[in-house]
């Protein structure tokens, strides 16, 4: 049996988002839905998320409004689909510092995040340019930063630095600088808890939106098409794909995008009864499937 | 400086904070203050930012590389210039309420730099959970402000990804 119980639970999406934002470049090729999702890791004791999601109030729910995003719910309405609280998240892993995975962070009283000091110090260093350079600043809420000034207070904001193995045992957070944002990470799940492994999920965040971005949408001959919205290089967005493909030897499928509405058709899922998605890549020892209710 | 418009069907989400000063009617002497104040709320903002920058940077121990105290210094210089705009102010009726809660940003942000400054460079024990229950404070003030006078924005809509968004929804036809 696997270790850990995975669950992809969305909490609100955009009807229609310009498909150049999920591929580079592609202009003119219409829209499609945005599902948003944070990532419920749940076993050997322990309950953890990739990435929060975003909070209704203040820049969140301006965001929210200005960007047509539809059915938000909180965490405590999302979770209760897996039959878990906010409160007894333990630890978030923050992929990247915009607002709709780190604009949560209120929400989970208990947590500890972790985030890569590169996001963190370039972000500050971002803030402190002036008005001509705040393209750099897209998608992020400033005013997360000073909820964060909180959580560091507390101790609850954890800094990495690079590749972190076993942050959680078989869980391994992994640095793809200069990609989606300066200082990414993603979230790689040994769930055999093994090195090498033969169950290996990689939670991708943003440096993979959708499908596509792994295949460019020709499976038989696949090649590395990387998202429409970065601030690093587009080079190095194509090497962490690659990156990810190799960590798990080769089966894309294993690599779950941030924002994918299609996981629905790949894996166990069920809809909840806020209408939003439940997708299930894995249940582990000792727990029973949400999905097959 | 962007020259304003004074179309409301021109105002986007990427409009700059003038612009949407000048959405809204308003006497020509809440005007007047409000165009004269307006960097001045701009620059404590900034500077809030700054400030809530450096303490997650020294509570995370992320922030090494900043022993040369230039965020402070840079917060410290804004806000002398905020101060310099928003002592000079002639304040209307209307305008008393937003001039009320800009003062009172600025006391407290000003106040967080100054605590900052005797903390890290002279060297001063430091009452941090004061000095964040104050920059709280000065953040909320700026958002009380922000709701007397339009143009007072505390979100920035022209930022990229807001700004972008918008601009290729309304490109396909989306309102």
């Amino acid at each position: 049996m696997p270790d850990y119980s995975i669950h992809v639970l969305e909490y609100c999406y955009i009807g229609e988002h310009p498909k150049s934002a999920v591929m580079y470049g592609l202009h003119n090729q219409g829209t499609l839905k945005l599902p948003f999702s944070y990532i419920l890791i749940k076993g050997k004791g322990t309950t953890a998320l990739v990435d929060c999601g975003h909070n209704y109030v203040e820049q969140g729910k301006a965001l929210t409004e200005e960007l047509k995003i539809k059915n938000w719910h909180s965490p405590r309405e999302v979770l209760a689909s897996c039959g878990v609280t906010p409160e007894e998240i333990e630890h978030v892993f923050i992929t990247h510092a915009h607002f709709d995975h780190m604009g949560g962070i209120a929400l989970f009283p208990n947590a500890k995040f972790y985030i890569q000091e590169r996001e963190l110090t370039d972000w500050v260093y971002t803030i402190s340019l002036d008005r001509r350079f705040r393209w750099l600043l897209g998608a992020m809420d400033t005013s997360d930063v000073l909820r964060a000034v909180e959580l560091a207070r507390n101790g609850r904001l954890v800094c990495v630095k690079g590749n972190t193995e076993n942050v959680l045992p078989g869980v391994d957070l992994v640095a793809a600088y200069d990609t989606h944002t300066s200082g990414s990470q993603y979230v790689v799940v040994r769930n055999d808890g093994k090195e090498p492994s033969k169950d290996v999920w990689v939670l991708a965040g943003d440096i993979v939106y959708q499908f596509e971005n792994l295949d460019g949408g020709e499976p038989n001959d696949p090649y590395y098409h990387p998202v429409g919205l970065a601030n690093g290089s587009q080079t190095r967005m194509v090497m962490a794909l690659h990156e990810m493909v190799q960590r798990t030897a080769g089966d894309r499928t294993r690599i779950i995008p941030g924002h994918e509405q299609r996981l629905t058709e790949r894996f166990p899922s069920r809809l909840s009864e806020k209408r939003l998605f439940i997708v299930e890549l894995a249940v582990g020892e000792g727990q029973t499937s949400v999905v097959n209710t | 400086m962007n020259s304003p418009t004074s179309d409301p069907s021109q105002i986007g989400e990427a409009a700059s904070p003038l612009d949407r000063l000048f959405v809204e009617t308003l006497p020509e002497s809440a005007m007047s203050y409000a165009v004269a104040v307006l960097p001045g709320f701009e620059g404590l903002k900034y500077a809030a930012s700054l400030l809530a920058g450096v303490l997650v940077l020294v509570f995370t121990g992320a922030g090494t590389n900043l022993n040369d105290h230039s965020l402070e210094r840079m917060a410290l210089a804004e806000i002398e210039q905020a101060e310099a705009v928003i002592r000079m102010a002639r304040v209307t009726e209307r305008t008393a309420h937003h001039h009320h809660h800009l003062k009172n940003a600025l006391t407290a942000i000003r106040h967080v730099a100054e605590r900052l400054q005797e903390a890290f460079v002279i060297g001063a024990a430091g009452n941090f959970d004061q000095i964040i229950s104050e920059l709280n404070h000065g953040w909320d003030e700026l958002r009380r402000a922000s709701k007397h006078l339009p143009g007072f924005e505390v979100i920035d809509f022209s930022q990229s990804c807001c700004a972008i968004h918008a601009r290729n929804l309304r490109s396909i036809g989306c309102q």
